[in-house]
């Protein structure tokens, strides 16, 4: 007899609850600024970071902004609540891209001194390594550019980051023990050690 | 690595993802209070925008209709189908789903315009990610055969020690409960890539992948036993080199190409004056710039059997694929214009 299971991530508790997030959305999509202030808080670490793993300039702090903006505007056509981690990803990564190819287009250069800020008062050599290190991070894929940026630069944990990116937790595994190992080959490679 | 501590840091820190962790924190930047004033001016503009960009899509839907073209939502939906009734399991399969087939069903993943994935018997799979510009899945054991349509470097699998690229093609992938992968095609060409190197592996040839992300040598699998035999047991000794060379088709010039990639000196000249032995170079290629490892004329000769690691043609038909697939029916109704945007290089 004929078996195959398919498993989907269930977004909602078991039950058929809806979470809490679930709520959220809905009542930003209805005009609760307040609610889509919560869910900035919520994602603003993962749109940082999928910006940030693409972006290769200052700019990433407005762009997590117009990302936020746009995803507000469009809430109404998000069909399942339930994706909104997800959804707002592709919202990151197209917004990225876009500014990508408009500085592309504009033929912006970025010069030597225009590094991203620190908000420590780290020493110009270790923003200089810090900068080279996530420049071989994106390098790298970009499922495995992006997990590795949510991990090691926003500090979520492998859980965390299957939370909020709608990932299961077996691929978030593999993104980042794969990732890690091509990151550290690209380190040597690049000999940033 | 501690794989503990990477994953939820828990367990002794990991020396190496602490100092990671250590030199790339700064980078988190400053969280910002969301901008509440672009936010309420947002909510007005978009009651206006909504109406303007269903007139535009209508309009584009119409352009893109006579131009012969027309991405659905419905084109772009993943659906399981069983090959043994027929019958449709599941749409809108999307990421994050998990497929595992007992040991006597076959299904067939279909993936729009990506293309389709028949999953033999007692294989477990994820999918990875859904989208037009990049799909992926990952087949943690058993067989797959997939057939794509998307342009190269498009669709990948994963496997335990590394992943299958598409350059535009067909292919059986297995994967055995050791995590070794063994790729065999059967129309165009694949790359198999592991944590050790890449292998480029054209119609009618094969390559392994073992668990730790060592790629084989590509071999056709109508190539002479004894050769196949004089690859697998080669130990890097002259004289196994010479025993290999010598049996080797110039149909097997693919096999010794990869080997000329990774030899030495010494190896890589027997290696180019054995494949200008079994068929002419290219004009202007000599043994000399072949045994010294120059890359252009080694990629160069790749060429003569199908390998293009960067090709130019594959970058215009992504190009040109993204163009067309990430119109703004599909994404974003609100920016339209007809007209394919500029792609960046």
């Amino acid at each position: 007899m004929m078996s195959a299971v398919v498993s989907i991530p269930d977004r909602t508790r078991a039950g058929g609850e809806q979470t809490d997030e679930w709520h959220l959305v809905r009542a930003a999509s209805g005009g609760d600024s307040d609610a889509f202030a919560s869910l900035y808080t919520r994602y603003r670490s993962m749109v940082h970071a999928i910006v940030l793993a693409h972006v290769r300039d200052y700019d990433v702090e407005d762009l997590v902004q117009d990302v936020f903006i746009s995803a507000y505007g469009r809430l109404a056509s998000l069909r399942d609540p339930g994706a909104f981690g997800p959804w707002l990803s592709t919202i990151a990564r197209n917004c990225a891209r876009d500014h990508l190819r408009e500085r592309a287009r504009r033929n912006l250069r970025l010069v030597n001194a225009d590094l991203p800020e620190v908000s420590t008062a780290a020493s110009q050599n270790e923003r200089r390594q810090a900068v080279e290190v996530l420049e071989a991070i994106r390098s790298l894929p970009e499922t495995y550019r992006e997990t590795l940026v949510l991990r090691l630069v926003e500090g979520l944990t492998g859980p965390e980051i299957a939370a909020r990116s709608g990932l299961t937790h077996g691929s978030v595994r593999v993104n980042l023990h794969r990732g890690m190992k091509l990151l550290h080959q690209e380190i040597e490679r690049r000999s940033l050690r | 690595m501690n794989e503990d501590y990477l994953w939820d840091r828990s367990g002794d820190p990991d020396p190496e993802i602490a100092r990671l962790e250590k030199l790339l924190g700064p980078l988190r930047g400053d969280a910002l209070p969301l901008e509440m004033e672009r936010l309420s001016r947002e909510s007005r503009r978009s009651g206006l925008l909504v109406r303007w960009g269903a007139v535009a899509a209508a309009l584009l839907i119409i352009v893109a209709g006579t131009a012969g073209w027309s991405v659905s939502r419905q084109q772009q939906r993943w659906e399981l189908v069983s090959l043994d009734s027929g019958t449709r399991l599941r749409t809108g399969v999307e990421r994050g789903a998990e497929i595992r087939t007992d040991d006597s069903t076959r299904l067939q993943l279909r993936m729009g315009l990506i293309g389709e994935v028949t999953i033999d018997p007692s294989t477990r799979l994820r999918i990875l990610r859904t989208a037009l510009r990049e799909s992926r899945i990952g087949l943690d054991e058993g067989t797959i055969h997939a057939r794509i349509l998307a342009p190269p470097r498009l669709f990948f699998v994963s496997v335990p020690s590394g992943e299958a690229i598409d350059l535009g093609c067909a292919y059986s992938l297995a994967v055995s409960a050791g995590g070794e992968a063994v790729l065999r095609v059967t129309a165009g060409m694949v790359a198999l890539d592991g944590d050790e190197g890449t292998v480029y592996v054209p119609r009618g040839a094969e390559a392994t992948l073992s668990h730790r992300g060592v790629p084989g040598i590509p071999r056709y699998q109508d190539a002479d036993p004894r050769f196949i035999e004089a690859i697998d047991q080669w130990s890097g000794d002259r004289r196994g080199l010479e025993d290999l060379l010598a049996l080797a088709r110039p149909r097997d010039r693919m096999t010794l190409w990869h080997l000329l990639r990774n030899g030495s000196p010494d190896q890589r000249r027997l290696i180019a004056e054995r494949i200008a032995e079994l068929e002419p170079l290219p004009p202007g290629m000599t043994v000399d710039r072949l045994a010294g490892g120059d890359r252009e004329t080694v990629d160069r000769l790749g060429e003569d059997f199908g390998i293009r690691p960067s090709s130019r043609l594959g970058s215009w038909m992504r190009a040109g694929w993204r163009a067309l697939t990430s119109g703004p029916w599909i994404e974003r109704p609100l920016r339209l214009s007809g007209i394919p945007r500029r792609i960046a290089s």
